[in-house]
């Protein structure tokens, strides 16, 4: 059993995105927080981790960089891989966000089929790797 | 023969005394005539001058004849003589104007300043700008004052006129206020314009940014919707209409958001290849240079100082529309080439002729274009083809000029109809 977190705080995309995970795994269980402190707040209280962190850049209160930021001190997080989850496609965040400890970068596509396939493709290579 | 010789030197003494004669003959005449005002004697090995008193009537017809005034004032101020400069200067008759006390032609404010010349030229000579009353109108002049004591008990005056030097000087101060008015306005234009830069940049931006998210939505949530169910083919058509179109717009968007990025504050100024940047824009291309089979030329592109990512956008605009704009009938060529020209040889009016410049041509066998579209190509959201035949947001060659110009070059179209297009892009050299 895998244990998904995502953290957004724009409501379609957290829609969209359960429904993708719905429709790639029924079973794979899925949590969601509205911004990088309440889901730092939540994680560092959690009793089960989870295996991967979607993460959204632009957000209230706390924003993507400060929650890689403040995750890397975190020794019971730090391990846990992370997605960059947005709408920038901009090179710059790239390289910033992977010089901030994050694994993979996924630009939010504006195609379902498109968006299902690569979330898709970053579980199961994850996953195996467990 | 002494004898002989006596009467000899006679004749000769004869002959200069003839000859002395004639010339204090002709010299009388001259007196006479007023052609001489003075001559000078020497005897004794020194020189004696003699003034003569028909000289007078040179000096008159002189200071008469005189492009100044010429005024002859008593002590208590009375013109005594005035010559027809002066009051023809002033525009009254010669007889209003003898016998008048001159302080009677001062304008009031220059009274005070008269007086004091005038105490001044009494013991000596003195010289000032005052303003005289004519009959019409104000006469601004310069007066010279100089006391003609012993020999006269006068002071000699000579008025030069200052109306079209005041005049001249009145233009050129109305002028400087001018520039400097406009100067001004200028600079508040300036930097009204520089604000409205900033917010138009920083506004299409964000506007770009933020009018792309919910058409990501709707292009997601349709897509969605077509997963989900089994729609009939009507319906999936239409869903389908609806993605397109929100493509298009995110398309138009992503390309005002490339004309709004490409601006000088994001340029940084490298030595930059353009074969590896043809090279570059080639590999972006690589699907629809192979949808459309097009081939493309180059060799021995220079290297230019310019910002890569811009020349890099400049290369892709400019050879995605060879490729878009092809022919059917026929295989897309482009061939890029490079040469150096002098600035003077190019008939441009933005070629600067002290400079050397790069001319890089791209030339297409496509579609082209007519002649009076030259310009307008390079507009904004101009499109010369309906949507349907060619896609395009009608902002490429909007960018492509625009980042010529931040590299400080332009850009030339020509084409022909049928036949191709040729781009030609002058960069300086230095």
């Amino acid at each position: 059993m895998n244990n998904i977190f995502l953290i957004d705080d724009d409501e379609d995309d957290q829609l969209l995105f359960t429904d993708a995970i719905e429709l790639i795994n029924p079973a794979l269980q899925l949590d969601v927080a509205t911004n990088g402190k309440i889901a730092l707040d939540q994680l560092k209280v959690s009793f089960s981790l989870p295996d991967i962190i979607f993460l959204d850049l632009n957000m209230p209160v706390m924003n993507g960089f400060e929650f890689l930021t403040q995750i890397k001190k975190e020794t019971q997080l730090n391990k846990i891989p992370i997605v960059i989850f947005t709408t920038s496609n901009i090179l710059r965040d790239k390289e910033l966000t992977k010089e901030f400890g994050a694994q993979y970068f996924l630009t939010k596509p504006n195609n379902f089929k498109a968006l299902r396939i690569e979330l898709q493709q970053i579980l199961s290579t994850v996953f195996a790797s467990d | 023969m002494m004898e002989t010789q006596l009467e000899a030197n006679h004749l000769e003494r004869i002959e200069e005394l003839e000859n002395r004669l004639a010339d204090a003959e002709q010299l009388i005449e001259a007196i006479k005539a007023g052609e001489v005002d003075a001559f000078a004697l020497r005897s004794n090995n020194k020189s004696e001058v003699f003034t003569l008193q028909s000289g007078d009537y040179a000096y008159r017809v002189l200071v008469e004849n005189f492009n100044e005034g010429a005024l002859n004032i008593t002590e208590e101020g009375l013109i005594v003589y005035s010559n027809k400069y002066f009051h023809e200067l002033l525009g009254l008759p010669y007889e209003k104007v003898i016998g008048t006390s001159l302080r009677e032609f001062l304008h009031p404010e220059s009274i005070a300043t008269f007086n004091f010349l005038f105490s001044a030229a009494l013991n000596g000579q003195s010289k000032g700008e005052i303003n005289l009353m004519g009959a019409a109108n104000l006469v601004p002049v310069y007066i010279s004052l100089t006391s003609l004591y012993p020999q006269l008990p006068t002071i000699g005056a000579i008025v030069t006129d200052l109306t079209a030097k005041k005049e001249n000087e009145e233009i050129k101060i109305y002028l400087e206020e001018k520039v400097k008015e406009r100067t001004a306005e200028l600079q508040t234009k300036n930097i009204a314009l520089e604000n409205t830069n900033a917010e138009l940049a920083s506004f299409s931006y964000v506007a770009s940014h933020d009018l792309k998210e919910p058409l990501r939505k709707i292009q997601t949530y349709s897509g969605r919707i077509l997963e989900l169910e089994n729609f009939s083919g009507a319906t999936q058509d239409y869903f389908n209409r609806i993605i397109k179109s929100s493509e298009r717009m995110q398309n138009l968007i992503d390309s005002l958001l490339e004309f709004s990025r490409a601006n000088m504050s994001e340029l940084i100024f490298e030595p930059c290849d353009l074969n590896t940047i043809v090279e570059e824009s080639i590999s972006d291309l690589h699907l629809s240079i192979l949808k459309k089979q097009a081939t493309i030329e180059y060799n021995d592109l220079p290297t230019i100082q310019g910002g890569h990512i811009q020349l890099s956008q400049l290369f892709t605009n400019l050879l995605d529309n060879a490729i878009k704009y092809s022919r059917t009938e026929i295989k897309p060529l482009i061939k890029i080439t490079s040469s150096i020209v002098k600035g003077k040889k190019i008939e441009h009016s933005s070629a600067n002729h002290q400079k050397e410049y790069h001319e890089i041509k791209i030339a297409d066998n496509g579609i082209g274009f007519e002649k009076e579209y030259v310009t307008k190509i390079f507009e904004l959201f101009q499109r010369l083809h309906h949507k349907n035949e060619y896609s395009g947001t009608g902002i490429g060659l909007a960018i492509v000029k625009k980042i010529v110009g931040n590299h400080n070059g332009f850009i030339t179209a020509d084409g022909r109809s049928d036949i191709g297009s040729t781009f030609t892009i002058y960069l300086p050299t230095a």
